[in-house]
């Protein structure tokens, strides 16, 4: 009895051809093949010769997982690529979300250049915060050649942070006002709208740029005040546009003509993005650069007293350096973890633990020598001691967290 | 060795073969039945998610105009304004453009025509909305700017002028980014949903309705104005609401060109945020806040919830449409 | 006069004919302009070593020093998470639209079929937002992983895949499953062996296009995989797809950065152009 089997093979051979189609099918197929296997070779070869002799007791393969700060952006992709004990995973996100996928332990690590404030340090209890690099804000601006203006590329733009308060507020919103041109002597500006670019995610550069309009200017600190997303004001008559992520902001600057934005000093500088020379408190001037933001930074040290890794950060500012060549806009950037490795669900092991503060220690010792070519400032060797007292803290169930390599 | 097992015993290998037909339905069921529990499942863990803002304000944050979540202030009224502008912008200029095409590719244009354009047409629906938005950025966006934006701020203002009137429609300062240039965007991309979906309509109507007309005289367009639109108009006014349900659940092109702020827009010309363009900024940066993701997830429900109401109607109407004239293959 | 109303007639005929044309034209100006501005800005970036370098672009370019870089862990992230979507969604979507076909003639099957029609209709991106509810729910850990984009996408594949299915099967005729059932052969046998394999090429475009669509999702991504720049390195870590690199290099200062972002768009255009005319062409030596 084989008649059951003559149907199908009737209907296979009545069935029209498809070669066309098995062709078009098979050709995509194998490009595809092609190229994950291209690439899977050059993948898996690259990694084996990077893979460091084994040693006792050996750090897991666990792959640290941080996110947050698009300002440190440049520097964790660096320490990503050049730390080689451990892969790690660095997701540019921003801050805010640094801060929430720690306070939600969805990461092994958060990134943040804002410290908590009250509310969230108070729903992640036993987060400690280690400051991992400084760095400048700088004020960036597009202002194109035009009729009615005297102001070239590569002229300088002073600003202060009363006037930038303005800007953001939505009151000062031309360019040839007069709270901008008596703050450059001589210069006529065009008769444009100036567009107002913010954050539109929750971003420690936010943090660090309003608490610098919130020290500056009374109705700021009163109607806006500083936080990583503030409540960015409705302009009556100007424009403002938000942007992600610290490229994002980068982008929109360069491609919105008689823009200000803000952004890290080396992404402006990387992207020769123009930035403004910014009023310090001595009546100063200042183009940020890695040196006068150094300064800032050791001059405000010299009068601060640190806080511990498990006390409250956010009364540690950088804004407004006493130095009379200090920029005034400058800020830390924090990593985030717990005291109780235990507690955050991604670190599942002690072993795992010790990954991550090898990572730690790497970051604020070797790591701080890549910091100088993203105009990051290196950490004060004082900050070094009090990081490396912070991860001291730090605990597996309990017990003291072993080194690994 | 099917000859086999029937020599082996006709009640056994009968039983076997219903066994397994009756597994095998059981198991596509199951699939079947799968998708609707992951339509129910979707509903219910947002609804889960969302219900700390759902008790504490229920639906009054529709009706709210401020969002601050720093300050626990979720009013959601600036982006459901912006997701409404957004979407009628792009009905208002896909509708007739898309029956215009619907129109000239079914009943106007020969096959050797139609067929190609049609094919170019429902391309457009193929590219991904990133790339909308970055052909946005860097070609739509500095067109508006420079070339359309200021046509429309003149003629605004002298119909004002003219009438002793305010339309705020083309008012303020122009970035070319905004609620219009995202709707120009939005309206780019529901294009081939309208006219495929339309065209489909306007193929399922009998041919003896356009010889009738063709016959008593009329000209290709009457026939087509008076008796085929007048047929399809059920399976086109889904169409344009299929296109409405796809127009509010865009995120990505409407990011990347609409500004991004956080209050209703003043004017066309006026920076805003739609529901999806909020939640792929901002959620990330506060989920860890109950209130604040539960606020966020919320948002989502509402969208969610408009989706799918707009597109229960609308296959509604389509399935009424196929049931009535018999046609198929209406996506 | 009557001629007069004629002639008017005629005119207005052309006319109405004209301003529909209009309208095809003044829908594809943008895809022209998308498509002239992708290969003007893409062509000259597509290169072997940009699609299979390991290296991410460089934003920053010092003449002399100037590694090119290249999408390579883009697209094998986006290989590897999408395909495994398509595992998940696929053999899921074809065996519901088996049900739907062959056995849902009733109520029931109406019902899931017009209830998948609707889905096909959610916003992606609240379908990442259930995605991630779900994973910080059960698996805290891996709440941002390829795995939970890969379940996202699979969500937002499935009905597509089921509803092709459908309609493919739908169009066997029904003579050859009768057939079969004359002949003895069981049900499930002719549906696997008779029905799926005639009504194959629809099931397969159906599915090779919900595949592409998945490789050009973002906004579900933005909350499920985050971004990468490493692109896959395991199904519990974040992971970086075609995608959301489009999305970060297009709106960043780099102009380096921007043209990878067109570059990387071109090939996701070419690929959608080559596969949706691979499918017109085969289908078209099917059905007619």
């Amino acid at each position: 009895m084989s008649a059951p089997n003559q149907p199908s093979e009737t209907i296979q051979s009545k069935a029209p051809s498809r070669a066309g189609w098995y062709a078009a099918v098979a050709v995509v197929v194998v490009v595809i093949i092609v190229f994950a296997g291209l690439y899977a070779a050059g993948y898996i070869g690259k990694k084996t010769s990077t893979t460091p002799p084994p040693t006792v007791p050996a750090c897991t393969s666990f792959t640290i997982t941080g996110a947050g700060s698009t300002f440190v952006e440049q520097l964790m992709d660096e320490w990503a690529e050049k730390y080689t004990t451990n892969p790690v995973d660095y997701d540019p996100v921003g801050s805010g979300a640094g801060i929430s996928s720690i306070t939600a332990k969805t990461i092994a690590y958060g990134a943040s250049d804002a410290p908590l404030n009250a509310t969230q340090a108070a729903s992640a209890p036993g987060l400690l915060t280690m400051p991992e690099t400084a760095g400048a804000v700088a004020v960036l601006f597009n202002l194109p050649s035009n009729v009615t203006s005297t102001f070239h590329y590569g002229d300088t733009l002073n600003l202060t942070g009363s006037v930038l308060a303005g800007i953001y507020l939505g009151t000062i919103t031309w360019w040839n006002s007069t709270a901008i041109e008596s703050l450059n002597p001589g210069v006529a500006f065009p008769n444009v709208q100036i567009t107002a670019v913010h954050r539109s995610d929750g971003s420690g550069t936010s943090y660090a740029f309003t608490q610098f309009l919130s020290k500056d200017n009374a109705t700021w600190a009163s109607t806006i005040g500083y936080s990583t997303l503030p409540a960015w004001p409705k302009f009556a008559d100007g424009l403002s546009v938000g942007a992600k992520g610290s490229s994002g902001m980068g982008g929109a600057v360069k491609e919105t003509p008689y823009s200000i934005g803000y952004v890290d000093l080396g992404y402006a500088f990387d992207n020769q993005i123009s930035y403004a020379a910014v009023e310090n408190p001595s009546n100063g001037f200042i183009i940020p650069t890695a040196n006068n933001t150094a300064t800032a930074i050791a001059d405000i040290l010299a009068t601060t007293h640190l806080p511990l890794g498990n006390e409250s950060w956010a009364s540690v500012s950088m804004i407004n350096a006493p130095g009379a060549k200090d920029y005034p806009i400058a800020t830390f950037s924090y990593m985030l973890y717990y005291e109780a490795a235990n507690t955050n669900s991604v670190i599942m092991s002690a072993a795992d633990a010790s990954a991550l503060v090898n990572f730690l220690n790497w970051t604020i010792n070797q790591g701080q020598l890549y910091s100088g070519q993203f105009l990051y400032i290196p950490l004060p060797t004082a900050v070094v001691a009090a990081d490396e007292a912070t991860i001291a803290l730090m605990t597996y169930n309990g017990a003291a967290i072993a080194a690994c390599s | 060795m099917l000859s086999r097992s029937r020599s082996s015993g006709r009640t056994i290998s009968s039983r076997i073969k219903r066994i397994l037909d009756l597994t095998f339905l059981g198991v596509t069921l199951a699939v079947a039945l799968g998708l609707l529990a992951l339509l129910t499942t979707f509903i219910l863990v947002l609804i889960n998610s969302s219900h700390l803002t759902l008790i504490r304000y229920g639906i009054s944050l529709l009706g709210n105009p401020k969002w601050a979540p720093s300050s626990n202030h979720f009013g959601l009224l600036p982006f459901i304004d912006g997701t409404l502008i957004t979407a009628a912008i792009a009905l208002l200029i896909a509708v007739p453009l898309s029956l215009g095409i619907a129109i000239f590719l079914s009943e106007l244009a020969p096959r050797w025509i139609s067929e190609p354009l049609g094919y170019l047409v429902e391309l457009l629906a193929a590219v991904p909305s990133v790339i909308f938005g970055l052909w946005g950025i860097f070609v739509l966006v500095p067109f508006m700017r420079t070339s359309i934006d200021p046509g429309l701020a003149r003629a605004n203002a002298s119909v004002n002028h003219a009438l002793h009137v305010t339309i705020p429609l083309f008012t303020g300062p122009i970035l070319g980014s905004g609620v219009l240039t995202a709707g120009v965007i939005l309206a780019i991309m529901i294009i081939p949903t309208i006219s495929s979906i339309s065209r489909e309509a306007l193929r399922a109507v009998p041919q003896p309705q356009r010889e009738a007309a063709l016959g008593l005289g009329a000209t290709r367009w009457e026939s087509t104005r008076m008796s085929v639109l007048s047929y399809a108009r059920v399976g086109i006014i889904a169409a344009i609401i299929l296109g409405l349900g796809r127009a509010v659940g865009e995120t990505m092109a409407v990011t990347m060109v609409i500004g991004n702020t956080d209050y209703i827009p003043t004017s066309l010309f006026s920076q805003g945020q739609t529901i999806a363009s909020l939640i792929a900024n901002e959620f990330l940066s506060t989920y860890a806040s109950p209130l604040a993701a539960s606020a966020f997830l919320e948002a989502a429900l509402v969208l969610l919830l408009i989706t799918l109401a707009i597109n229960i109607g609308a296959r509604l109407m389509v399935w009424r449409l196929v049931k009535t004239t018999g046609g198929g293959g209406i996506e | 006069m009557k001629f007069n109303r004629d002639r008017r007639r005629r005119i207005f005929n052309w006319v109405a004919s004209g301003l529909c044309f209009l309208c095809v034209v003044v829908a594809l100006i943008p895809l022209v302009s998308l498509l002239y501005n992708a290969f003007l800005n893409g062509l000259h970036i597509l290169s072997i070593s940009f699609l299979i370098s390991a290296e991410n672009p460089v934003g920053i370019c010092v003449p002399g020093n100037c590694s090119a870089g290249g999408i390579g862990p883009a697209i094998y992230a986006t290989v590897v998470v999408v395909g495994t979507a398509a595992l998940m969604s696929i053999p899921a979507g074809v065996l519901a639209g088996i049900y739907l076909s062959e056995y849902g003639r009733n109520r029931l099957g109406r019902v899931i079929s017009f209830f998948t029609d609707v889905m096909t209709g959610t916003p992606s991106i609240v379908v990442g937002l259930f995605a991630f509810a779900v994973f910080v729910y059960f698996s805290r850990a891996h709440a941002f992983s390829a795995l939970d984009g890969a379940v996202a996408l699979a969500i937002i594949m499935v009905p597509t895949v089921t509803r092709t299915t459908e309609e493919g099967l739908r169009l066997v005729p029904n003579a050859l499953r009768e057939g079969a059932y004359a002949l003895g052969i069981p049900r499930y046998r002719a549906v696997l062996q008779i029905v799926l394999t005639t009504g194959r090429s629809i099931i397969i475009t159906g599915a090779v296009l919900a595949v592409m669509r998945a490789a050009g999702e973002v906004a579900p991504l933005l909350v499920t995989t985050l971004f990468s720049p490493q692109g896959f390195t395991g199904f519990g870590n974040p992971a970086g797809l075609l995608g959301p690199v489009i999305f970060f290099y297009a709106t960043g200062a780099s102009p380096l950065l921007v043209r990878a972002a067109w570059g990387a768009s071109l090939l996701l255009i070419l690929a959608m152009l080559g596969i949706s005319l691979a499918a017109r062409i085969a289908l078209r030596n099917r059905y007619k």
